[in-house]
């Protein structure tokens, strides 16, 4: 899993970002605080693009991937956040069966016939076809699914991320 | 004084003949490169308020002519910005003969008509509108001219803020976001505390300043949200939520009528109460009216990284009771 926003604590250290006094004054005496605080902002700018972030779909009891026992296809879109070009999925269900995503990407499910509890599928870093956002603005993504009789999704879980960990 | 947001983030490495690095001095290059960053990111950082999907989609009761329906919509939390919201989604139209048309309405504020073509499937659409002046609104997706039951369906999609471009003010937004100044640093310019700080907490100022959504569950608002008089709970959805800071706390958002909804999170029985008066209907053209009904703050600090959420709607008083929309929102208060 990826760092948090503030996993840095960038974000909690405007306090401790202070410097010089109230008034405006030349700092060229203070490089080195200073410089600190620019990287700082170098970083919180990239941390805040490509921070994890999740989307949960669906979750409704009245199937909102249709029923267990019928076979389903259709599209599900996402937000892709700046710069995303990394997308896992998570599915949530019961039964038996997969669920396919771009025809390329199976998460399947099998805990049994008639079992009645609720458990993981897999949580896998898929790249679903998606390439990089355009730079700066968040992106709708769409992608085909196919899921199969016999699988009762309950909730599907969106991971966005970058391919590499710097943008800079 | 304005300020030019860019259209564009710059991935410039400022440790590379920029002068942002130990050792170096300090380049009116570099700063720049900060100054435009920060103010793209003021400008553009967008998160959604809200995701939605339905393998069935959303749809509505036929509507003639000028008529709409509202297919789906959500509470939404009020961003101090004044920024408009920007919605994408996936629409159908399953007439041989009817373009449809589309909009998106936030309280009042309806906004431009996209028209949907006779016949298409799956097709990406954006919709914008206006959001209220002040407080938390309700927003929904309209569809009109589709003279059917479900002809105009919509798939899935996901609202977020829209972005700030162009030439603003350099004042600080209502929301706090202070703007660089990129034209103060030159090379005959001294380098000011004033303009240093400006850079400070900008990234956790832009995400406090826009209300998002970590998750949401959502039905049309005509013929399959949960609907029951029985005055003891039923189970009607489970989502997994995942926390986008270590330290976060969520409000729920509830749109519905005469009923309590209850969300067991992390071992706690947490209930919305919606009134009799201000719920769902699919026939509104003006949203202004509509409740957003909200939970107390729920504190994350202990939570896991992904959870479960499970929950449950009854009858209030034995009334008809509706629940359309649930929206787990970011709580910056």
């Amino acid at each position: 899993m990826s760092n948090y926003l503030d996993a840095e604590g960038y974000f909690d250290k405007v306090g401790l970002q202070e410097i010089g006094t109230s008034s405006p004054q030349v700092v060229n005496g203070a490089v080195a605080e200073a410089l600190w605080i620019l990287q700082a902002d170098q970083k919180q700018a990239d941390l805040l693009h490509f921070g994890p972030s999740f989307s949960c779909i669906g979750g409704g009891q009245d199937r909102q991937f249709g029923a267990a026992a019928s076979s389903k296809s259709g599209v599900i879109g996402f937000l892709a956040p700046a710069f995303c070009d990394r997308v896992s999925f998570g599915m949530y269900a019961r039964g038996s069966g997969t669920l396919t995503l771009n025809s390329n990407y199976t998460l399947t499910m099998d805990n049994g016939v008639g079992a009645y509890a609720w458990s993981w599928g897999s949580l896998t870093e898929n790249l679903v076809g998606v390439t990089p956002s355009a730079i700066g603005s968040p992106e709708y993504k769409k992608i085909d699914y196919a899921k199969g009789a016999g699988l009762d999704v309950i909730s599907l879980v969106i991971r966005y991320g970058l391919s590499s960990e710097k943008l800079s | 004084m304005t300020v030019s947001i860019p259209t564009v983030y710059s991935l410039t490495d400022l440790t590379v003949g920029e002068g942002i690095a130990t050792g170096q001095l300090i380049t009116p290059g570099g700063l720049q490169t900060i100054a435009a960053n920060h103010n793209f990111i003021g400008g553009n950082f967008r998160p959604q308020v809200c995701d939605v999907f339905d393998v069935d989609g959303f749809g509505s009761i036929a509507a003639g002519g000028s008529s709409y329906k509202v297919l789906t919509g959500t509470p939404v939390l009020e961003q101090l910005d004044g920024r408009g919201l920007t919605f994408v989604g996936v629409f159908t139209n399953a007439s041989g003969s009817l373009a449809s048309n589309l909009r998106l309405i936030c309280g009042a504020n309806q906004g431009p008509v996209v028209t949907l073509a006779a016949g298409a499937t799956a097709t990406t659409v954006t919709l914008t509108c206006d959001t209220p002046s002040s407080g938390n609104f309700v927003v929904g997706v309209q569809a009109g001219n589709y003279n059917t039951d479900n002809d105009t369906i919509l798939l899935t999609g996901s609202f977020f803020w829209s972005g700030k471009t162009g030439s603003q003010s350099s004042s600080p937004t209502s929301s706090g976001f202070v703007w660089a100044q990129a034209a103060e640093f030159a090379d005959t310019f001294p380098l000011t505390v004033e303009q240093v700080n400006r850079f400070i907490g900008g990234p956790l100022t832009a995400w406090n300043g826009a209300p998002q959504s970590i998750g949401s569950l959502n039905w049309d608002w005509t013929f399959r949200a949960p609907t029951t008089t029985s005055t003891s709970y039923t189970e009607i959805g489970r989502i997994f939520l995942n926390k986008r800071r270590k330290t976060m706390k969520i409000k729920i958002g509830a749109i519905g009528d005469n009923g309590t909804l209850k969300a067991s999170i992390l071992g706690n029985d947490v209930e919305v109460i919606t009134g009799a008066t201000g719920g769902p209907d699919s026939s509104f053209s003006d949203l202004s009216g509509m409740n957003v009904n909200l939970s107390s703050s729920i504190d994350l600090i202990n939570s896991p990284d992904l959870f479960e959420v499970v929950l449950y709607w009854k009858s209030t008083s034995g009334s008809s009771a509706k629940v359309t929309n649930v929206n787990f929102m970011v709580d910056k208060s």
